[in-house]
């Protein structure tokens, strides 16, 4: 019994993680959401869009390229990010975790602009599609900033495509 | 499996569509995207040294950098710097561009005075200086000063994204609206906007949406809508808004969403909710609030989650400080308000670096109080404080810049 559900449990696992290859470039694309926190001023809710670029390493480990823009309230930021991404599995779903790190240029109706650190942690999963097409169905961050010399903490969501090419 | 795909392919759009309506339904004008201005680390201090003697043309400006760690003051080289406000026995009040760049001087008559040789007729003009970024000093730029746009020019507001600056001229009870160059050319925006009382003060939200100007004699708040592209100002409709006794000086909330203003001849403070539309104004519940004697300026504080609003109280010579509730705009008394120092006489104005960091307080014993305020509100002096103003007459104002 114990072995038969060891080799159940081994058939699921290798299902869900796929021996389907890993591509060697992911491409993403997509809107992007961000709940700003302006360190006690009024948050605002602003629209953008997101672009990264992930070289994996291996099946598990890629480095990503990641940049965005948002929109708001007369003011807009843009996000320059680098860093790992760890692939939790190359199923049908693929969960996704980051730790990345860049710059963060900000500009405030022409009067106000600067370059600062940022930095975003978070994670998403991907839903395969065809073999070279995923839907990116969410990626959440943790979107830090540092304007000021204080850090701001706002909410970034993502959705999207993913290309995918090459082969590990 | 290629059902599954399909369905899949239909969601995304969807799934986009629903968040850009969502994204739509909660984007507007409101909030901040990146933090700016009031909440970046103070640079300079300014303070207008009024005329209570009968010397004429002697109001100055002192300029002062803020050490970012201590709060300490150290005089600009060349401090103070004279204006071209005629008269004397007054004051003036001035702005500075949010962001450091230039100080917006009214040239009026300074008050005037009783006697004869110390009326002197307003020059009617703005003088515009730009501001050392590494000392301070001031220098007056070319062109200026310009024309004020009315008669008898009392008092300066820049707005908080420094496209504009508003002036007030109680010679003509008008208030006039200027964009500035880069160079910080004064270019009018618009229509001179007439009131029926003699404007004091002008207050404008964070965002730069209203302004609103108190009349001194009067019981009454004028607002107007500030037009995004030029500056020119729009009477708010159901403007102007009455208050209980004469006001003074006030603040916007750091949300925009509250009008705080000192309600002088009644000894209150005045809370007032701000259309998020329209910029009309409504007291909220509890509203007005007991201060001390003859209450002057109000500023908005904020130390960690907890935002407060202090008063200066002139006959009383000390400092109200309240909570302050961000949803309902109530105030509540601190434990141990109000405070007040050894060397305060008549603590005439006050300005906080609005992180919570320092505050500054100008009394007429030529002192500049430096003082910060802890999470439940106490306020205490700063190493140094108080400052001296160097013998010169009497500070009446003081504004920080970031």
């Amino acid at each position: 019994m114990n072995r038969t559900l060891l080799v159940t449990a081994l058939v699921v696992l290798s299902a869900a993680t796929t021996l389907a290859q890993t591509p060697k470039v992911d491409v993403f694309g997509g809107y992007s959401f961000v709940h700003s926190d302006p360190n006690g001023l009024e948050p605002g809710n602003a629209h953008g869009w997101e672009a990264s670029l992930a070289y994996n390493w291996n099946s598990w480990l890629g480095l990503k390229a990641d940049f965005d823009g948002h929109y708001c309230c007369d003011q807009s930021m843009y996000n320059f990010l680098f860093g790992p991404q760890i692939n939790l599995g190359h199923g049908k779903l693929t969960p996704y975790l980051e730790g990345l790190v860049g710059a963060s240029h900000g500009n405030s109706a022409g009067t106000f602009s600067d370059t600062v650190l940022g930095f975003a942690v978070g994670g998403g999963a991907d839903w395969k599609l065809t073999h070279r097409l995923s839907w990116r169905v969410a990626q959440a961050d943790l979107l830090g900033t540092r304007y000021n010399d204080v850090t701001q903490k706002n909410f970034r969501f993502s959705t999207g495509l993913v290309f995918h090419f090459g082969k590990r | 499996m290629k059902r599954q795909r399909m369905m899949v392919l239909l969601a995304f759009p969807l799934l986009l569509a629903v968040a850009a309506v969502i994204g739509c339904g909660t984007l507007g004008v409101d909030g901040f995207l990146i933090p700016v201005g009031s909440q970046s680390q103070v640079k300079f201090a300014f303070v207008v040294n009024g005329n209570p003697e009968s010397d004429r043309n002697s109001v100055t400006v002192s300029a002062y950098t803020v050490n970012s760690s201590t709060g300490a003051l150290t005089a600009a080289p060349g401090s103070p710097f004279g204006t071209d406000v005629s008269g004397c026995c007054g004051t003036v009040f001035i702005d500075a561009d949010p962001t450091s760049r230039f100080v917006y001087v009214p040239n009026g008559g300074g008050g005037g005075g009783e006697k004869p040789e110390q009326q002197q007729p307003s020059p009617d003009t703005v003088s515009v200086f730009s501001v050392d970024q590494s000392t301070g000093a001031l220098t007056e730029v070319s062109g200026s000063p310009f024309s004020s746009g009315g008669s008898d020019p009392f008092s300066a507001k820049a707005d908080p994204s420094g496209r504009f600056v508003f002036v007030a001229n109680r010679g003509d009870d008008t208030v006039a609206a200027f964009s500035v160059g880069s160079n910080g050319t004064l270019t009018p925006a618009g229509t001179v906007q007439s009131i029926t009382a003699e404007p004091y003060q002008m207050m404008t939200d964070p965002q730069s949406r209203f302004l609103y100007v108190t009349a001194g004699g009067g019981a009454t708040i004028w607002g107007f809508s500030i037009n995004s592209s030029s500056g020119a100002l729009t009477p708010i409709p159901g403007s102007p808004f009455f208050v209980p006794c004469e006001s003074r000086s006030g603040t916007v909330d750091f949300a925009g969403h509250f009008l705080v203003v000192a309600v002088r001849s009644c000894d209150e403070v005045a809370v007032y909710t701000i259309d998020q539309t329209t910029g009309a104004l409504s007291q909220v519940n509890g509203s007005p609030f007991p201060t001390g004697d003859r209450p002057f300026h109000v500023v908005e504080v904020a130390n960690g989650d907890q935002t407060f609003v202090a008063v200066n109280n002139l006959d009383d010579a000390n400092i109200s400080v309240f909570t302050f509730n961000t949803s309902t705009g109530a105030l509540a008394a601190v434990s141990g308000s109000p405070f007040t120092f050894n060397n305060f006489q008549w603590p005439h104005y006050m300005a906080a670096d609005t992180a919570g960091q320092f505050g500054y307080i100008v009394d007429f014993s030529n002192t500049i109080t430096g003082v910060t305020i802890s999470a439940n509100g106490t306020v205490t002096q700063i190493t140094g404080s108080p400052f001296t103003t160097g013998g010169l007459s009497t500070p009446t104002q003081i504004v920080l810049s970031h």
